[in-house]
């Protein structure tokens, strides 16, 4: 026999579409009305973002063909990526974003050695180091957090939020799963409370309320505060999510730990949790979304996130009315950064299910 | 009486040169020494409000509004450059006084009874009479205020603007949709898309607002007012020499165009002027910038470094600028405004 | 002494009493900073501020209130507005969820490949980020008062909002609505004994055709003879805008649609879900019992699907309650919009706002979940 004879016939193109798209009537009329979907909204949206768009120059002035002044994002690029950070400093921004890729992709990287201690480790240094970068001192110069902006302090925010909620997340879930009642009592009603309230009234709580009640003198730096309520609301979801994980161990599992003499929390940290937060991970991932879009509340206490730093570039009287512009590219920005999450949190579930 | 007799006693030991002696009878000012000791001037100002604090693409901040922390800053530091803003909206201006994070307020704040009472808030003089009045589009026809009947109205939630115009057409019994933003910016956005038939604010904000617009020419801003809106610089209670201070910085600088010193003629004028005044205000004689604790070419270093306040009109509102605003009220009482000041004596 | 120490029981005491009072000594720090620093500052405290006045204009009203009403009014006015914008976004999303999920499952790739998109589209944007899109673009794509677009003469769409007619005399319409009520408390008994007599004979009732007549029909009914019955106050255009009627706000247009397309991208994620976790099995023991597809969906698919989407469904309700306060960014006078926003910044008194406007969320938060919870336990599996 040769190759050819055994090879599969493959259906032809038109066979294809027509078995796939035209097989009834009904699939036909549906295929029909995807097909003018589609091309009613992504001819004119092309046709304004790039057929007729303004790629080139340097004032509003240039903007001449109708569609999209890109020449707007570019001569605003830089703000819209570092907010006031001073330009001569802003290598420093570059470096700290660096560290932090590759604090992730070591996190990520099987052959680093006791991976459950080093992990932990390396993002506590990152995040001294990268406060250090970004926040001057100590041989640096100083840049005051209110300088910050845009894309930066986004990622900032995300970052340190959500770095800060994983080990109160995690405690909270051990604490609502304890045996003690009081404590369960205390983690349980912390987590309902900050999962309760919307988003916008724990950064209002933070901006307005929190100032009143810290003692006279002290003043926490604004940016620190809708940080810290942020990473409250944050961990109360983490700790849900790692609840999940929790309950999705066999309890066999922790039975057996505690007869082999094991404490609590050798059986805690060296037995359940490891197993419960790799099956919690997607779920952390996906809060981990959640508060990178949430972040962008921010910009309604006037501290000037990527959304905040677009809304704010629109008031500049050299350039009104690019809405659209500005709204359309912070838009693609927030969509990359949270698509590629979401893709990565899908392979970390499908990549679980596969080992086990 | 005894007030009184402390103050002259300072002033006569001032006069013979004892600095030290007079420090010592100052009271104590925490905000001062806070100020002092960080070097620079927490000053709270608008959001984005051209002519009176708006920040450019390098996060440099201009305006009525930031000159006067400015001056602040050089009366205090002896540099206008020391100060940081906090943007706040018209919300988040309260607590950030209040609290502590900013010395004070710059912010076009209109003076109430209810602020100053129950926000423990005091006004330390006025550096911009405003009236509130209304922006339309050219194309609806409306001229005065009452023309607006069953408009929709923008305004920003929490001003005094949002009670004034809701008062205002109540009284009337004209029926009009007031609709509240959460941040200036919004609102004027939201006119300018179409939301609204109208914005409404103080006349000088209106003008700065105004730039913002996609095509500025097709809007007109009523010329008739609906209330007065005195705004001036706010400060939290107690401090009391610290709210001198600020009271007395405004003074200076209205004084100063009042006796004719400019930031030009200033080196001049403390050298040479024959005027008992002039001389008691840059420092050149009585002492006056010890008194509050401060070295005694406070005002000078204002001045000098800011201008005085026709020149900070001109150069932020005023001809100068791109608001074009009139002096109209805002000129001194000798040149038929109401803009006063009291005597440096 | 070291003995008690080991003993489980008592440290298990000691850990709770101290944390405990560390709680406690945190919140008395708390308070006497609070009431410390507010004496300093000459700040007004108390909730006297409740019965005021507001002097506050509300450009959507669905209560009597009006500006000479005191700020619990206000108050009120931001709780309903809230419970309106969340119920309608509510069960539009779940509506258009259910359809977008199920087209996602589609055999037909250019529509699950469409629904696809529409849901990794939404999913990975910020929700403030659709708010201000509808918000500037429902304003943009609406003509303005003059050139209004009129439906029947009666109705006018502008940029300024939907504007309907409203009648002068509800009588005829309360009559009305009491009647609906009874209609669909009727139709809920229909269901339930329907189902009590299909698990005891197996006869299926069509609960479908006496829902259409009563859920459909009944209502279109008694509003027609209400509307007849009642007399008209018709907008018209004088001055500036439409004078008389109900004005329904670009506002609401623009939260209503952001919510709902945006949680419809997580709902449709939650149906496709669902449906997916119901074994093929179960599918082909349908069949082989001999019930044609639909019955099968109906009676073996979607009660099973329902079981695991209910938790998850419960969430994202919850998270339009708590997303409805995005309204504040463009001034749809919700609850943090109107009292959070306005009047907070007219009283000063932020503790007290804040804590009520917390409150107020967590109270209705909880009822819903309980309500959820209870039935999420009647549906659930009883394993035996």
């Amino acid at each position: 026999m040769t190759a050819a004879a055994i090879r599969p016939v493959r259906p032809s193109l038109l066979r294809r579409l027509r078995t796939d798209y035209f097989s009834t009537p009904l699939d036909a009329l549906v295929s029909l009305a995807c097909i003018a979907a589609i091309v009613a909204i992504a001819l004119p949206l092309l046709r304004w973002a790039v057929i007729n768009a303004n790629f080139s120059g340097t004032t509003r002035a240039d903007c001449t063909a109708g569609g999209a002044c890109w020449v707007f994002i570019k001569a605003r690029f830089g703000q819209f990526m570092y907010g006031f950070y001073p330009p001569a400093e802003r290598w420093r921004v570059d470096l700290a974003a660096l560290l932090l890729i590759g604090t992730v992709a070591l996190s990520f990287w099987r052959g680093l050695p006791r991976r459950a201690l080093t992990v932990p480790a390396l993002w506590a240094v990152l995040l001294v180091v990268d406060a250090w970068l970004l926040a001057g001192g100590f041989g640096l110069p100083r840049v005051e957090t209110r300088q910050w902006g845009g894309l930066m302090l986004t990622v900032f925010l995300s970052v340190y939020a959500g770095v800060l909620a994983v080990p109160l997340g995690i405690l909270l879930a051990l604490g609502r799963q304890s045996e003690l009642p009081v404590i369960r009592l205390v983690a349980t009603i912390f987590i309902e409370f900050w999962r309760g309230v919307p988003i916008i009234t724990v950064i209002f709580l933070a901006s307005l309320l929190l100032p009143l009640v810290m003692p006279a003198g002290w003043d926490i730096d604004r940016l620190v505060r809708a940080l810290v309520g942020l990473a409250f609301v944050i961990a109360a979801y983490m700790a849900e999510a790692v609840r999940g994980g929790l309950q999705a161990m066999p309890k066999g599992q922790g039975e057996a730990a505690a007869a082999s003499g094991l404490g609590y929390w050798q059986t805690t940290g060296l037995i359940v949790l490891p197993q419960a937060l790799r099956i919690s991970m997607p779920a952390m991932t996906n809060e981990f979304i959640a508060l990178v879009k949430n972040t962008s509340l921010v910009s309604i206490v006037s501290i000037f996130d990527l959304l905040g730093i677009a809304q704010a570039s629109l008031a500049d009287p050299n350039w009104v009315g690019m809405n659209m512009e500005a709204y359309a590219f912070s838009g693609a920005v927030y969509w990359l950064i949270c698509f590629g999450l979401s893709r990565w949190s899908r392979h970390l579930e499908t990549s679980r299910k596969t080992t086990h | 009486m005894t007030h009184l007799a402390r103050g002259a006693l300072g002033a006569a030991l001032l006069a013979f040169g004892a600095d030290a002696a007079g420090a010592q009878q100052l009271a104590p000012s925490p905000t001062l020494d806070a100020i002092r000791a960080r070097g620079h001037v927490e000053c709270g100002v608008h959001l984005g409000l051209p002519g009176f604090s708006f920040a450019n693409d390098r996060g440099e901040w201009t305006g009525l509004d930031v000159d006067f922390c400015r001056a602040i800053a050089a009366a205090v530091l002896g540099d206008a450059n020391k100060v940081r803003y906090t943007p706040t909206s018209v919300q988040q201006r309260w607590p950030v006084l209040q609290s502590g994070q900013v010395d004070l307020l710059s912010r076009n704040t209109t003076i109430t009874f209810s602020r100053n009472v129950t926000l423990g808030v005091n006004f330390q003089g006025i550096n911009f009479y405003e009236g509130q009045s209304f922006i339309v589009r050219t194309s609806s026809g409306a001229k005065k205020p009452a023309d607006l009947e069953n408009a929709s109205i923008c305004v920003a939630a929490g001003s005094t603007e949002e009670r004034t115009a809701a008062d205002f057409f109540r009284e009337r019994n004209i029926k009009v949709t007031i609709i509240n933003f959460q941040k200036n910016d919004d609102a004027i956005a939201a006119y300018d898309a179409g939301r609204c038939d109208s914005y409404t604010a103080g006349l000088g904000a209106l003008a700065g607002q105004r730039i913002k617009l996609k095509t500025p020419a097709e809007h007109l801003i009523m010329t008739e007012t609906i209330s007065n809106d005195p705004q001036g610089p706010v400060t939290r209670w107690g401090d009391e020499r610290w709210q001198a201070v600020v009271r007395w910085v405004l003074n200076g600088m209205i004084a100063a165009e009042y006796l004719g010193v400019t930031s030009k003629n200033v080196d001049d004028m403390r050298a040479n002027s024959k005027s008992a005044e002039i001389r008691r205000l840059l420092g050149a004689d009585g002492g006056f910038g010890a008194m509050l604790g401060l070295s005694n070419d406070w005002m000078f270093n204002a001045i000098k470094q800011v201008g005085n306040y026709g020149e900070s009109y001109e150069r932020t509102v005023g001809k100068g600028s791109p608001l074009g605003l009139e002096r109209g009220q805002n000129q001194l009482w000798t040149r038929g405004g109401i803009l006063f000041t009291s005597p440096f004596q | 002494m070291t003995r008690y120490f080991y003993d489980k029981r008592v440290r298990e005491i000691f850990w709770q009493v101290a944390l405990l009072a560390g709680l406690a000594a945190a919140i008395v720090l708390i308070v006497r900073n609070a009431s410390q620093n507010m004496l300093n500052a000459g700040m007004a405290t108390g909730f006297d501020f409740l019965w005021r006045t507001s002097g506050i204009n509300v450009p959507f009203v669905l209560t009597s209130y009006s500006p000479d009403s005191n700020i619990l009014a206000l108050l009120w006015v931001g709780v309903t507005n809230t419970l309106v914008i969340t119920l309608f976004s509510v069960i539009a999303a779940t509506l258009l969820g259910f359809v977008i999920g199920i087209a996602r499952l589609s055999a037909n790739k250019l529509l699950s490949g469409l629904a696809g998109a529409f849901i990794e589209f939404v999913r990975n944007v910020p929700l403030l980020f659709f708010v201000l899109f509808w918000y500037f673009g429902v304003i943009a794509a609406l003509p303005g008062p003059r050139q209004s677009i009129s439906l029947f003469s009666v109705a006018f769409l502008n940029n300024r909002g939907l504007i309907v007619p409203v009648a002068t005399d509800g009588w005829a319409f309360r009559i009305a609505a009491l009647i609906v009520v009874l209609a669909l408390v009727a139709q809920l008994v229909i269901a339930v004994w329907a189902k009590r007599r299909r698990d005891a004979t197996g006869a299926i009732f069509p609960v479908w055709a006496t829902g259409l007549a009563l859920l459909v029909a009944v209502p279109i009914i008694a509003f027609s003879i209400a509307a007849a019955l009642s007399a008209w106050d018709v907008p018209a255009l004088r001055g500036f805008n439409y004078r008389g009627g109900f004005v329904l706000v670009p506002e609401f247009v623009a939260l209503f649609a952001a919510l709902t397309t945006y949680t419809a991208g997580f709902i449709a994620e939650i149906v496709r879900g669902g449906i997916q976790s119901v074994v093929k099995g179960q599918w082909e023991a349908a069949y082989a019992l001999g019930l044609r597809p639909n019955r099968a969906l109906n009676l073996v698919v979607i009660p099973q699907a329902m079981r695991v989407m209910i938790p998850p469904l419960t969430s994202q309700y919850l998270n339009v309650l708590k997303n409805s306060s995005f309204g504040a960014a463009i001034a749809f006078p919700e609850l943090v919009s109107v009292f959070v926003g306005s009047a907070l910044t007219n009283t000063g008194q932020a503790i007290e706002i804040i804590a009520i406007t917390l409150a107020i969320y967590l109270v209705i938060g909880l009822a819903v979940s309980g309500f959820m919870n209870w039935y999420n336990a009647k549906t659930k599996l009883v394993t035996r």
